[in-house]
């Protein structure tokens, strides 16, 4: 089920509010009801799939509860821990790279049959979510849940079920149980809901009609270098957007029903560097795998320099294939890998850092380097082959764009101008920028926000109901 | 990141609105609404193998179809597009839709294949030739008119490009063919007075010019002698309905964005006698009178009525199989015509001329078009499409 959807907003959200605060009594109640009403959620459209989920729970319950109750048996904890390792990646690889690998084998060997596999929605996340919680007891940081449902709760928990933010189980352990709901986290909930609701119709849903017919019109080779960037501007609005907005839904959600999940997003577009832009970019992914993934390896506390992007390489390599059983997606993980390598190689943060003029030039030259890698990062990202993707960047970096721009481009930008004022504005951190917008913003009355909030809200309603092009790019990872 | 500015009392007041709007709209789908017995009986009338996935699917569609004030939503819709002077307003249906550089509406067709159009035809053609019947395929307009720009920049549009290549193949075939469009679109005639701007047919005028220059090539052609005279614009009344017509396409981005058509309804000024027979789900039914009481469908005129109403549709259609007998032409044409949408206007002003003439449509006709015009025995079996129609199997029956 969408969060963008009518029968969410006017069916599922109000019934589950109701349910879930007329059980308030009762807090293991309140999680049950939470938990069977995730799995519908889950379930609607595609209720085979909430087995997989089930699985997941279970066998993840049992192996945190194993783990406690073996806990001076360093052999079976290990044990336990390869069990874990390869029940969750072994789902995960059944149905998000099988068919991708006998595709690549087929190449070289004879493969009698090549499956085609459906991939249960948001299988990354929930897996990742699950491991965090197995991980987690392994380390020591939590005990392990005797109730399933307990388990259950924090996988399936359906604000961030299917795109995040990726919670690791610490950070919400103590939610489980010993939350408190308030009128006030209840109302900034459904304000960050409606924020998040309106950056997705509002914003992700037009730019996604931008860049799809770039995409498009690139295939046929008919699009000029500078509509190729307009495409690329906007779909990296887009996929801003569109991820962005799901995760203040989430949050938002999560905060009427007490929870407090941390941030995914903070102003990515506004970094000078692309090491920058990844402390910024999906902060839920890159936690988890710095937590469970770069520290184990040693880290950036190592002595030896390649070891250092050793690590570096597996957590980019494994960053690329988590986002997809493509070519594209290991090829953007090893760009990033690259970047973030040279970036430490020639210390590119702490030049910034220095208060001469090497340091203003490379802050003056850093914001627009980060915003062009990102860029062509996202043609990758998006492309269904590398083929395409080249053809793509070709386009771009053609000298046709010394020609400035082309009536495709203006008529792009033109049908869409609003929508890039807007979005331009929304990458800004206006609210960290509070000390110097707080003249402003307290001259700004109440009411006028109040307005502005319903107003977003009655025009996402609008759109949704008119029936625009609504897809979610995250749901496919 | 700290997102909260500081816990503010606007949120509350924000909240409780936005709450309000959210429970007054599922109260209504739980008390008020007819929508869940359709998407009841929807559900339970299959019975099929994905039962939850329609029914989560129906469920979602019913609940699109039925929300408070729909309508005025797609106008609150439509008006924010006309202050974007928009172009592009994205359609669930069609993709997109675009304004024309003549204001109107339309939609893009894309590449089609029309090798299984040309088989199809080339089947009908050589059922019907060894019935010694003579066959004729016309192709109508659409409003995109041949190598006009009209559409924003690289726009892609492929309907024209469908139907030349479909036209190609027949005169490759050997199968006679009439290209409408170039005599249409060289009248002189704006885009507005050819086609309504909120819907994809051409306008009732434009059609019975069109049908004048059908007749013109069907006497040159097939000898049929077909009183040309009758179709000259003075044999005939125009009553216009300023404001009275949102077409489909109106209807998607709402009347704010598309404006309204005019609709002008045109009856023959000379004496008329007809019967029409109309089929649909298994059984006849009969209308006797002159034009206007046996052609014309006058519920779609009535000025009480919506303005969404498919003014249209008064020229009688879409029915499985209507047949129309002018009694004040006892000697003349009986033709068989196979069509989409387009024909309606075109058999009604068509029958004028000819003692008989019935029409198949094939997205209800089931049977075989050769076995009926065996039975039938038309002195001309005409195919009229537009090129919309081009490369989506329109062409095919048993």
């Amino acid at each position: 089920m969408l969060f963008s959807s009518l029968v969410f907003l006017f069916f599922f959200m109000p019934f589950t509010l109701v349910g879930y605060y007329a059980l308030r009594p009762w807090r293991s109640l309140q999680n049950y009801f939470l938990f069977f009403v995730s799995l519908f959620f889950y379930g609607w459209g595609e209720p085979e799939f909430v087995l997989v989920l089930l699985v997941s729970i279970t066998c993840n319950w049992f192996f945190g509860l194993s783990l406690q109750r073996n806990a001076q048996s360093k052999v079976i904890r290990r044990v336990i821990l390869l069990a874990t390792l390869v029940l969750n990646l072994g789902i995960m690889y059944y149905f998000k790279y099988h068919t991708f690998t006998l595709t690549v084998l087929s190449q070289w060997v004879n493969v009698s049959h090549i499956p085609r596999i459906a991939l249960p929605i948001g299988i990354s996340f929930f897996t990742f979510q699950a491991l965090s919680y197995v991980l987690d007891v392994f380390m020591g940081k939590v005990e392990a849940q005797k109730n399933p449902l307990d388990v259950g709760l924090y996988v399936a928990l359906f604000p961030q079920l299917i795109a995040g933010p990726i919670l690791r189980y610490e950070t919400i352990a103590q939610q489980i149980h010993h939350r408190k709901e308030t009128v006030a986290d209840f109302s900034h909930g459904v304000v960050r809901f409606i924020v998040g609701l309106s950056k997705k119709v509002l914003l992700a849903n037009q730019f996604a009609l931008v860049s799809e017919e770039a995409v498009r019109l690139a295939q046929k080779n008919a699009i000029s270098s500078s509509a190729a960037w307009v495409g690329a501007i906007a779909y990296g609005f887009q996929i801003l957007f569109d991820f962005s907005g799901y995760s203040d839904m989430a949050i938002g959600l999560g905060k009427m029903f007490g929870f407090h999940f941390p941030e995914n997003f903070d102003s990515p577009y506004i970094s000078k560097s692309v090491s920058e832009f990844w402390r910024r970019w999906h902060i839920s992914l890159g936690s988890w795998f710095r937590e469970y993934v770069y520290f184990p390896l040693g880290g950036s506390r190592v002595t030896n320099q390649g070891r250092l992007y050793f690590n570096l390489l597996v957590v980019w390599a494994l960053t690329g294939i988590w986002h997809g059983a493509n070519w594209t997606f290991i090829l953007w993980g090893l760009f990033y890998f690259v970047l973030i390598s040279l970036e430490k190689a020639i210390g590119f943060e702490k030049l910034q850092q220095r208060e001469d003029w090497i340091g203003r030039f490379f802050s003056a030259i850093g914001h627009g380097y980060t915003l062009i890698m990102v860029l062509i990062g996202w043609v990758v990202f998006r492309a269904s082959t590398l083929l395409e993707a080249s053809q793509y960047l070709q386009t771009m970096f053609h000298l046709g764009l010394l020609k400035g721009l082309q009536p495709d481009a203006l008529r792009l930008l033109g049908e869409n101008r609003i929508f890039f004022v807007i979005a331009f504005l929304a990458c800004l951190p206006w609210l960290q920028w509070r000390r110097s917008c707080i003249r402003a913003y307290q001259g700004i009355k109440g009411v006028v926000l109040t307005l502005a909030i319903v107003a977003m809200f009655f025009i996402s309603i609008v759109y949704l109901v008119k029936g625009s092009y609504n897809p979610f790019i995250y749901f496919n990872f | 990141m700290k997102w909260d500015m500081h816990q503010a009392g606007w949120e509350k007041v924000a909240a409780i609105m936005a709450l309000l709007f959210v429970f007054s709209f599922t109260l209504y789908f739980v008390f008020f609404d007819q929508w869940f017995v359709q998407f009841y009986g929807d559900v339970f009338a299959q019975n099929n193998e994905n039962f939850i996935e329609n029914a989560t699917r129906e469920f979602e569609e019913a609940i699109q179809e039925s929300v408070p004030w729909r309508l005025d939503m797609i106008e609150i819709h439509g008006l924010l597009q006309r202050w974007q002077d928009k172009r592009v307003v994205p359609d669930v249906n069609y993709g997109s839709l675009f304004k024309t550089s003549d204001k109107q509406i339309a939609f893009t067709t894309p590449y089609m294949e029309i090798e299984s159009d040309l088989k199809a035809l080339e089947k009908i053609h050589t059922e019907l030739q060894a019935l010694n019947l003579p066959f004729v395929y016309v192709q109508a307009p659409y409003k995109l008119e041949p190598g006009k720009q009209q559409l924003p920049y690289n726009i892609q549009e492929y309907g024209n490009d469908n139907a030349d290549r479909l036209l190609k193949g027949l005169q490759e075939l050997n199968i006679d063919n009439y290209d409408l469009r170039e005599d249409f679109f060289n009248q002189g005639w704006t885009a507005n007075e050819l086609f309504y701007k909120t819907d994809h047919h051409w306008t009732i005028p434009s059609a019975l010019m069109a049908t004048s220059l059908l007749v013109e090539f069907l006497n040159q052609d097939y000898a049929l002698k077909i009183d040309e005279a009758i179709f000259e614009t003075n044999q005939f009344h125009f009553e216009e309905f300023p404001d009275f017509f949102l077409g489909s396409l109106g209807k998607r981005v709402g009347e704010q964005y598309s404006g309204l058509d005019s609709f002008t309804l045109v009856t023959p000024s000379f004496t008329t006698e007809y019967t029409v027979s109309i089929y649909n789900y298994g059984s006849w039914q009969e209308k006797q009178g002159d034009f206007s009481e046996a052609i014309l469908v006058h519920e779609y005129l009535d000025s009480e009525a919506p303005k969404e109403t498919n003014r249209y549709a008064a020229y009688n259609g879409d029915h499985e199989i209507i047949r129309i007998k002018n009694h004040t032409i006892t000697e003349g044409k009986k033709i068989l015509m196979i069509k989409d949408s387009y024909g309606l206007p075109i058999y009604s002003f068509l029958s004028l001329g000819v003692s008989e003439i019935t029409a198949l449509d094939l997205r209800l006709f089931n049977g075989s078009v050769a076995d009926y015009a065996k039975e039938y025995n038309p002195d001309l079996v005409l195919y009229i499409f537009n090129t919309d129609a081009v490369g989506r199997g329109s062409f095919e029956s048993d």
